[in-house]
């Protein structure tokens, strides 16, 4: 599939012609920018439509939109979830700005349904997409009662974890290394805190979340599975507010306010575990009690910070920043042991309106991830670490010469450092080991594209993206981007799509999930980059006003992919690519979603027929095996359900407004290796001759028992005035209390008593079966003013 | 609606207290038996190898793992060395009278092997020494070859001391200009002891496996302990110099074992040197050397 350079050069010719086809006529362009009246807040992907859905486009972003249309009268709607709709009747003979913000006073009885936004998806060329905000992650059940975008983002078609309470990502049948999570255009390198159980994204914080599957858009590359953009809210420019939770493991604090009033805002929030807090008083109590085992401490915390400011009516610079941390601590007598990891991401962006259809951005953004592990033991000292830090510069353009072209370029540049494997041991006098070394590569990628409407019916979005990556070799990718819909009628549409992408840093991990100390590895002479062609069809349906349906199949060709040989030395190895083998994966599927976003019965069942395979020549000797990710059935069904909208007439609700959900996801059992034999070994240390050793001889052959759950979830408003806001979310995890298997092991078992000694002789083997969380209830204020 | 959350709260309290580990029945297919291989040539020791078959992991454990009837043979120099087989007391070997055989022994009798030879294993750096299993009743055949490296020398084992306790420090000088696998041990005291009348292989205070390619040490290969000895103690250290298949093999057995009680482990095949089986054929190369906490 690569494409010559010849074939780039007609790629272009045809792109500018196909242009230049649409500007005759005499047009033109409405733009402005769409805000929250409430706070202020720019409104991302809030639903422009011309003369009742004839045409129409969405805002991007940040809330800034543009349209260009023929002169003469027109209609404008303007609409976004849970905010009343605006409409201008305009007669179109110059360039027209329209700042436009949408309220939620307009609202009645009922919430109001956005005008357009099932026919928005229908008739956009973009596939494979899931679209949250802020409120409505908050408003899912989830353990610990944490809201969790992540956890939220695994209830959707496609979207798999890596485990029982896990937040990995796998998307497609990819692996949780292709994922591309960008918080605010910054890349976040490992998006979870407590080993992968909660998500880096504080809920409070976040204004909206996409999640691409398929038909990735031009202007994202350097992973192959998914794109994971998750944007902050800015903050409310019109009064200052805090918002905040206690709950049962952690509390968040937020607080936001204008710079300027309605012109510039701030936002800074943070949270923080305390279940290190108990544990240490615990641990205080029993100081003196000899048989008492401390308990090692953990904690995280982190914070989010964000400043807009308006530097003129078309000038905007925004500021954000994330810092995250977890610690893992403990310490006796001879030992002390801490282990802490965390990411830094920040941006800096400046955007301005260049003309009414010609939108810049330009962003420089830092990331950084890394773990350390220092251990001391008397006078040895032991530190160990990896890490990854990026510097990027982006300028991203959106030009809409005219109502039928949406063209996006820009040029994106990202210096890696690498930390691999950093070992330093010793006592600081006679003994002294080191191991560990540092790279560095450079990305550089340019991408085109254009979202067409050639007519009513038919509409292609094509661009090319162009990438390259260097440490000590030069590699670049031909990444073409195809995505097509086609209207069988106005409320129905079919898709396809095919994209293929480059990823150029690779993510050494042996336990098919996400931990912190996985470690993140550039392409270099030895390793190759990896790379997937990724083709969908499907169907999107809008039924009525509230309700979506698609169905889209997929299937993924996956190359250079990485695993490691048997025996790999994964940690304190100067030699790390020597670990590697490569080999190649194919995935593919079907997804049926059903989607009711508006009124107050809202939610949505997903189902999933996959499978997702990988082959590697050094592995089980070439044969294909199955990924941990493959999952043959995956259903999930949510609802949320706004009591005092249903039983309008209860006076209970009326007082106490009460919304439910509900989440029920069920999935075949995970693809799982199990040791079929096992083998004497009694080494020359004479270990005991009935100590065996497993033998593993195929690679996730079994399954783990199918997977099920039921959440529950209550928000109990106690107040609700205008300056004061509080409830109390009560959350169920694993309500029927399901005993999902986690991870099976088979050990010995002996006779009472006759286990420790050298030679004891188990009476029989005996499998168990580990989970991880039963049914967990949470309860969690929340307050605002 | 207090009373309402309050049981349910008390509900829910209990059954989240259910066990988070549950014994469960595993149907796991029948294996095809592989030949298991154990054998480590030691110089001025008679040949000695333990023959056995793996087995399915539930399979009964009176199911005698020891290969019986075997034709096994080492080669060194042009000499075919045909070993021994033990002697059966108990037909089906059951595992609770310890396979029921009066098995060949190493010389510390802590390990103990079913294929025994009366010639011993010469000193020779330069040459191969080959072994061939043929499992007559089986109809299966096993080949490996090693070769003996020479031992590196322990450098020093410098004793450190604080709050009246002691602690070691083993090292030893590795060649940087070639790819070198060691495993070093510790013992204190005594390298064996006695239990019901048997000899047992005392545990060590440390056992290691090191790949040197894997660290930048200027040449030093060292090893504490903590502060954890009295006046008195002797500190035994073991330094083998090991092949890689060995090495490799000791990994992949750790990587296994780590395996089935991790989910976060990943499963790997163990890899081994025996073409047509499993297990280890190698040399112990290695210097010893002793301190007694003063």
């Amino acid at each position: 599939m690569n494409f010559g350079y010849k074939s780039v050069n007609v790629f272009f010719i045809a792109f500018v012609f196909l242009l230049n086809c649409q500007l005759a006529a005499q047009r033109f362009t409405i733009s402005g920018k769409i805000s929250d009246d409430e706070t202020g807040e720019d409104l991302i992907g809030a639903t422009v439509s011309i003369n009742s859905g004839q045409t129409g486009t969405s805002s991007n972003e940040y809330g800034f939109y543009t349209i260009s249309l023929p002169a003469g009268k027109v209609i404008v709607d303007f609409s976004y979830i849970g905010l009343g709709a605006k409409r201008f009747t305009l007669d179109l003979n110059a360039d027209t700005v329209l700042n436009i913000s949408l309220s939620s006073d307009a609202m009645t009885e009922e919430v109001i349904v956005v005008a357009g936004s099932n026919t928005e998806k229908v008739n956009s060329t973009q596939m494979g997409v899931e679209e949250l905000s802020g409120k409505e992650i908050k408003e899912i059940p989830v353990v610990f009662g944490e809201a969790d975008v992540l956890k939220v983002l695994q209830l959707k078609p496609g979207v798999k974890n890596g485990g029982e309470g896990t937040a990995g990502l796998f998307v497609r049948g990819g692996s949780p290394d292709q994922n591309l999570f960008i918080l605010d255009e910054a890349a976040v390198y490992n998006p979870t805190h407590l080993f992968g159980i909660f998500s880096t994204f504080n809920a409070d914080a976040i204004s909206n979340v996409k999640l691409y599957k398929a038909g990735f858009p031009a202007e994202y590359g350097s992973k192959l599975s998914s794109v994971i953009d998750v944007r902050l809210r800015e903050g409310n420019k019109k009064r200052f507010g805090v918002s905040g939770g206690i709950g049962l493991i952690s509390s968040r604090l937020m607080v936001e306010g204008p710079l300027v009033k309605d012109k510039s805002s701030f936002l800074i929030s943070g949270r923080r575990t305390y279940v290190d807090l108990i544990t240490r008083l615990i641990n205080k109590i029993n100081e003196d009690n000899e048989k008492w085992n401390p308990i090692p401490d953990y904690s995280f915390h982190d914070f989010n910070a964000k400043f807009n400011i308006q530097l003129s009516e078309k000038d905007r610079l925004y500021i954000s920043a994330y810092y995250g941390r977890d610690f893992f601590t403990f310490k006796d007598d001879q030992i002390r042991f801490n282990f802490n990891w965390g990411n830094i991401a920040s941006t800096i962006r400046w955007n301005r309106a260049l003309t009414p259809k010609l939108f810049m951005n330009n962003s420089i953004t830092l990331s950084d991830y890394e773990y350390q592990i220092k251990n001391k033991f008397d006078e040895f000292g032991v530190e160990l670490g990896s890490g990854i830090r990026d510097v990027n510069l982006k300028s991203d353009y959106s030009w809409t010469p005219n109502t039928a072209h949406d063209v996006k370029y820009g040029i994106h540049g990202t210096y890696h450092f690498f930390s691999v494997n950093r070992f330093d041991a010793g006592n600081g006098q006679d003994i002294q080991f080191e191991a560990g070394n540092n790279y560095h590569g450079g990305e550089l990628a340019a991408y085109a594209a254009d979202d067409w409407t050639i007519n009513d019916r038919f509409s292609v979005n094509y661009g090319l993206r162009l990438s390259s990556f260097y440490n000590e070799k030069f590699f670049y990718g031909i990444e073409p981007r195809l995505s097509m819909k086609y209207s069988v009628l106005e409320n129905f549409s079919l898709k396809g799509s095919y994209t293929r992408m480059f990823q150029y840093i690779h993510l050494v991990s042996s336990s098919g999930a996400t931990l912190p100390t996985d470690v993140w590895y550039p392409s270099n002479p030895n390793v190759k980059p990896q790379s997937s062609d990724m083709l969908s069809l499907g169907g999107a349906y809008a039924l009525g006003r509230d309700y979506f349906f698609s169905v889209e199949g997929y299937y993924k060709w996956l190359y250079g992919q990485v695993d490691f040989r048997d025996g790999a030395q994964l940690f304190v190895n100067d030699e790390l690519d020597k670990e590697f083998v490569f080999g190649k994966g194919n995935t593919y599927g079907a997804e049926i979603y059903l989607e009711k976003k508006n009124g107050p019965i809202r939610g949505w069942i997903g189902y999933t027929l996959s499978w997702a395979m990988r082959q590697f020549p050094d592995i089980m000797d070439g044969s294909p095996f199955p990924s941990s990710s493959d999952r043959r059935h995956d259903v999930s069904v949510v609802s949320t359900l706004d009591l005092d909208a249903i039983f309008p007439n209860a006076r209970f609700f009326k007082k106490v407004p009460i919304t439910l959900s509900l989440s029920w996801v069920y999935s075949t059992g995970k693809a799982y290796s199990l040791p079929e034999q096992r083998m004497l070994v009694t080494d020359i240390t004479g270990n005991n001759p009935f100590s065996f050793v497993p033998l593993y001889s195929q690679r996730n052959a079994f399954r783990l028992p199918d997977y099920h759950r039921l959440d529950f979830g209550a928000v109990i408003k106690l107040v609700s005035k205008k300056r004061f806001k509080s409830d109390i979310t009560l959350s169920v995890y694993n309500m029927y209390n399901r005993y999902n298997v986690f991870f099976i092991y088979i050990a010995p078992e002996y006779a009472p008593g006759t286990e420790d000694s050298p030679l004891a002789v188990p009476e029989r083997f005996q499998a168990k079966a580990v989970t991880l969380l039963p049914i967990i209830p949470t309860l969690t204020w929340n307050f605002e003013f | 609606m207090k009373n309402i959350l309050f049981v349910l709260f008390v509900v829910l309290a209990l059954v989240s207290c259910d066990s988070l580990e549950r014994d469960i029945d595993l149907n796991l297919p029948e294996p095809e038996r592989i030949l298991t291989v154990e054998c480590y040539l030691e110089a001025g020791q008679p040949y000695r190898v333990l023959l056995t078959e793996t087995k399915g992991f539930f399979e009964d454990l009176d199911a005698c793992p020891l290969i019986k009837g075997a034709k096994v043979i080492i080669r060194h120099n042009g000499i075919a060395d045909t070993l021994n087989e033990s002697i059966y007391f108990s037909p089906n070997c059951p595992a609770d009278s310890l396979f029921g055989f009066i098995p060949f022994f190493n010389a510390d009798r802590t390990r103990f092997y079913n294929y025994g030879s009366n010639r011993n294993c010469p000193l020779d750096f330069d040459n191969d020494f080959e072994l061939e299993v043929i499992d007559v009743n089986g109809g299966r055949q096993a080949f490996a070859t090693t070769r003996f490296l020479r031992p590196v020398q322990i450098d020093s084992m410098n004793l450190l001391y604080k709050n009246g306790k002691a602690g070691v420090i083993v090292s030893a000088i590795d060649d940087v200009n070639t790819v070198d696998f060691y495993r070093v041990m510790l013992h204190k005291n005594s390298l064996t002891k006695l239990e019901n009348g048997f000899s047992i292989a005392e545990n060590p205070q440390f056992d290691i496996t090191i790949d040197d390619a894997r660290f930048f040490n200027g040449g030093k290969v060292a090893f504490g302990t903590g502060y954890d000895y009295d006046p008195g103690d002797t500190l035994i250290a073991t330094f083998y110099h090991i092949e890689k298949n060995y090495h490799d093999f000791l990994e992949t057995v750790s990587d296994a074992e780590s395996a089935n009680f991790s989910p976060f482990a990943q499963p790997n095949r163990i890899l081994t040197n025996i073409s047509g089986g499993q297990g280890i054929f190698t040399t112990l190369s290695y210097a010893r050397d002793s301190v007694i906490v003063d």
